[in-house]
């Protein structure tokens, strides 16, 4: 990333030649006709979308642009189809583009490294004083934030592969947090900075848009659905890939809404690493990618409240993105960092099996290994059966792209860290659930509130619910928390009560005598999702625990 | 062009004698490995090779029942690479996993890059040289374009599918309704019976492919319906002599079935009774497996499982 400034005028340069003349190619295949199509496509999109958008935002074109030139498109000479589309693109590239500064860089991991401090602006620590008194004290625990994230999983085989080549970190993705604190677990683990696509809501967002436009994250804006732009991102993360820059892409493509461990992944991006390493193999270039599945798994969900309520209003039909949830919200961002960092148990961020394009499994020294344990040389999945000779062709790499992510989201749920806020919320909402058996989730949610668990009943369904899950540990299908692994049954139980009184207002469950009373049962399956990602029965669990 | 290309067919049975003629008239040097238990000399058309041999043919087919497939595949894995291209002729599903053969292979080899060859291509026929057809279905373009390379000439028509699961899922499936018609025709019950299986056998497997995640529509082309139309025409297939073989004898007895047909009759009621484990908890409405499935395991005569069938809720198309 050190030398991206001295580069980034070539690589734009380089991703628009490529997204132009890829375009103009295919229109000379279909006989000049598709670059019409192409601006008729563009302008659609553009046009239906900006008929939704309400509020200033950075528009490339306004909709009269758009309209003016769905009307005009048909009528044009090809040099004026020519021109537009080379503008369009050099827009789109040279908007998607990031940069990076070391000097902020530094500032970020060596002058703060408590990794969210720099969330803390000091302008606009002035709208809030009543909170002062309590920053400054949740400032001394912020120190210590590099305690309380802990980092883990094969970092030794992941540090050695960045020197054999470039490294493609895939994470689960739940917070607008996440990029943040894995650019600092990434430099804690002594693993090198990378380049990754962020939404554009950070690049607005004031407490982050100055570390988005110097970190190298480029842009995303997500509300643009056109294909040329897709084209544009595609191209930009490949030629990034093809000069070897490390890169993040969250495979989810959105924060997960459900918080279930994440299977349905979007390849989008993930094909260029296949693309990239094709491309260089092709010009007799061995340069080897390494993708690296990452899970982040927090005690607590910053913005949890907003992501369960669009699960559940969608129910399963995610909208793209949030606008104005928690992470726009500086008050509710300083609450939580301030009761969490408090809190005894760490947030986990564990990298899994690193993996070559193809979804194989790699050792340290960038070795290729079948299913069957036997190596394997990578590039004969790029070679021709026919020929042997190394080719590019799109629909094979698609196809290795889904085998990469299934495999990514197989080492999602093996790298995936239990924390006692899940088992506490499963367990009470399970119990709630079997008090109404014949509801399903969405009208229990409706209808199940002030039910009170007998702290007893809630200590034996843990027990048996740690029991599951230490069990599916031992076949190594997860991770059990340490908060969960090294101590006791009650201190457990406690810990997961605690976080789930620590943040949320109003908050999930309430203390009643020998009691815990349910008041957000979302929340509670929120939480206990992480673990509905698994085969566990519950009604067994409950039946155990009852007996 | 592909005749240079080296290519091997391992395996046996009815399958394999089908892509054997379609491999020898399209002129190719056959390198065939020796499965434990076959003859020592090499099928005719065929040239023996060591496994280290497989190595240099970089078009595989593999014919071999998929009791077998896991283990075969485990020992050619050795000498494969990711640059070779298998396709399997396997119609069955794994018992417990209920895993195509597809699924298997992935687990099981280096490459990825697989095809399934199936449909309408008795062997008699092929050998004949009677016009026939198939489907090589395979999400990569390549390994169709050698499949057809191998075995498409101006008698043998190769269609294109890049539903893999969806196929190996409606070949297997199939077999089950050639076994239900393979009953009705043993009891004399006439054409319209014959015709009512197939419909809504179709529909079934379409139900079926869809719930493991394949496209409705294959099951109404080559691997689904050119199948059954196959197998529950005279003779009709291994399937639908077992389900009339059955009828005749008024029970499905396992001892019986294997000392008729032998591996490929245990097969078939192996595969039933996988199926129905894939299908008893959840909602889709397999009626003609469900009686098959009871017939097979005894809870249900030939005559019952009309009677259960003809007496089913009215049901919308």
């Amino acid at each position: 990333m050190f030398r991206f400034n001295d580069e980034r005028p070539r690589l734009v340069a380089e991703v628009a030649r490529r997204v132009y003349s890829e375009r103009m190619r295919s229109s000379r295949d279909e006989g000049g006709a598709a670059l019409e199509y192409v601006l008729n496509e563009t302008a659609y999109y553009e046009i239906q979308r900006l008929k939704n958008e309400t509020g200033p935002e950075d528009e490339v074109h306004d909709i009269g642009w758009w309209r003016s030139l769905a009307r005009r498109v048909g009528e044009m000479s090809e040099d004026q189809k020519r021109r537009i589309l080379r503008n369009l693109v050099d827009t789109y590239v040279e908007d998607t583009a990031g940069r990076f500064d070391p000097r902020v860089y530094k500032l970020v991991t060596g002058v703060l490294p408590v990794g969210l401090g720099f969330l803390f602006k000091t302008q606009d620590l002035g709208y809030l004083p009543e909170t002062v008194t309590h920053l400054r004290s949740g400032l001394r625990h912020l120190r210590d934030l590099s305690q309380r994230v802990t980092v883990e999983g094969e970092l030794d085989t992941l540090r050695k592969l960045a020197r054999r080549g470039t490294v493609v970190v895939v994470p689960t993705h739940s917070s607008n947090m996440d990029s943040i604190l894995m650019g600092w677990a990434l430099e804690e683990s002594g693993l090198p900075p990378v380049t990754y696509g962020a939404g554009k809501n950070l690049f607005t967002n004031p407490l982050t848009s100055f570390f988005m436009h110097n970190l190298g994250a480029y842009k995303v804006d997500r509300r643009l659905s056109h294909p040329l732009y897709k084209h544009v991102l595609k191209s930009y993360s490949q030629v990034l890939l093809e000069r070897g820059y490390h890169s993040l892409f969250f495979p989810g493509g959105t924060r997960c809404r459900s918080n279930q461990v994440e299977q349905s992944l979007k390849l989008g991006l993930l094909g260029t690493a296949t693309s990239a390493y094709a491309t260089n193999l092709a010009q007799n270039q061995d340069k080897r990618i390494f993708i690296a599945p990452a899970t982040i798994n927090y005690n607590l969900v910053l913005e949890a409240e907003s992501l369960i309520r669009d699960h559940l209003r969608s129910e399963g039909r995610a909208r793209y993105f949030l606008e104005n949830d928690e992470f726009d919200q500086l008050s509710t961002i300083i609450r939580f960092v301030m009761n969490t960092v408090k809190m005894d148990s760490h947030t986990v961020i564990r990298f899994g099996q690193p993996l070559d394009p193809f979804g194989n499994v790699v050792d340290a020294d960038g070795n290729s290994y079948d299913s069957r344990g036997r190596q394997i040389d990578p590039r004969d999945f790029l070679r021709s059966t026919r020929t042997g000779e190394v080719t590019v062709d799109e629909t094979r790499d698609r196809e290795y792209t889904v085998q990469c992510g299934r495999r990514i989201a197989e080492e999602f749920l093996r790298a995936t860290v239990i924390q006692p806020s899940s088992v506490v919320a499963w367990s009470l909402f399970e119990l709630t659930a079997a008090e109404f058996p014949r509801l399903d989730v969405f009208q229990l949610l409706r209808v199940a509130a002030d039910e009170v668990v007998e702290r007893y009943l809630l200590r034996a369904v843990v027990g048996e619910l740690i029991n599951d899950l230490r069990a599916l540990q031992e076949q190594g299908l997860l991770k059990v928390a340490a908060a969960i692994r090294d101590r006791n049954l009650d201190d457990v139980i406690d810990d997961g009560i605690e976080s789930l009184l620590a943040y949320h207002i109003p908050t999930p469950i309430e203390l009643a005598g020998d009691g815990i009373r349910i008041t957000r049962l979302e929340l509670l399956y929120f939480y206990g999702n992480r673990i509905r990602s698994y085969p566990i029965d519950a009604r067994a669990v409950l039946q155990r625990a009852r007996t | 062009m592909t005749s240079e290309l080296p290519v091997a067919l391992i395996g046996e049975g009815e399958r394999f004698d089908a892509l054997r003629a379609l491999l020898q008239q399209n002129g190719h040097a056959v390198s065939n490995w020796r499965l434990p238990g076959q003859p020592k000399r090499a099928p005719s058309g065929t040239k023996r090779v060591e496994l280290a041999g497989l190595r240099d043919t970089p078009l595989l087919f593999l014919a071999t029942p998929l009791s077998g497939l896991r283990l075969v595949a485990r020992q050619i894995g050795d000498v494969l690479t990711p640059r070779h291209c298998v396709i399997h002729a396997c119609q069955n599903l794994e018992v417990d996993t209920l895993r195509t053969a597809s699924q298997l292979l992935v687990e099981e080899l280096p490459t990825r890059r697989f095809g399934f060859v199936t449909g309408p291509m008795l062997a008699a026929d092929v050998r004949n040289e009677f016009p026939a057809s198939g489907v090589c279905a395979s999400p990569f373009p390549e390994v169709w374009e050698l499949a057809e390379g191998a075995l498409v000439n101006e008698r043998f028509r190769l269609y294109r599918s890049n539903d893999l699961v969806g196929a190996e899922h409606a070949a297997a499936y199939a077999r089950v309704i050639a076994m239900a018609s393979g009953v009705a025709d043993a009891m004399n019950l006439g054409g319209s019976v014959r015709a009512t299986l197939f419909a809504r056998g179709l529909a079934e497997v379409a139900r079926w492919v869809t719930h493991c995640g394949g496209a409705s529509d294959t099951s109404f082309g080559i691997a689904g319906a050119a199948n059954l139309y196959l197998d529950t025409s005279n003779p009709g297939s291994t399937d639908y002599r077992v389900g009339a073989f059955a009828m005749r004898h008024n029970a499905f007895d396992v001892t019986m079935v294997e000392k008729e047909f032998g591996a490929a009759g245990l097969d078939l009621l192996t595969l039933i009774h996988v199926l129905w484990q894939g299908v008893e908890h959840t909602k889709i409405q397999c009626h003609i497996l469900r009686a098959c499935y009871m017939m097979v395991s005894g809870q249900l005569n030939p005559q019952g499982a009309v009677i259960q069938l003809m007496t089913l809720p009215t049901l919308v198309e």
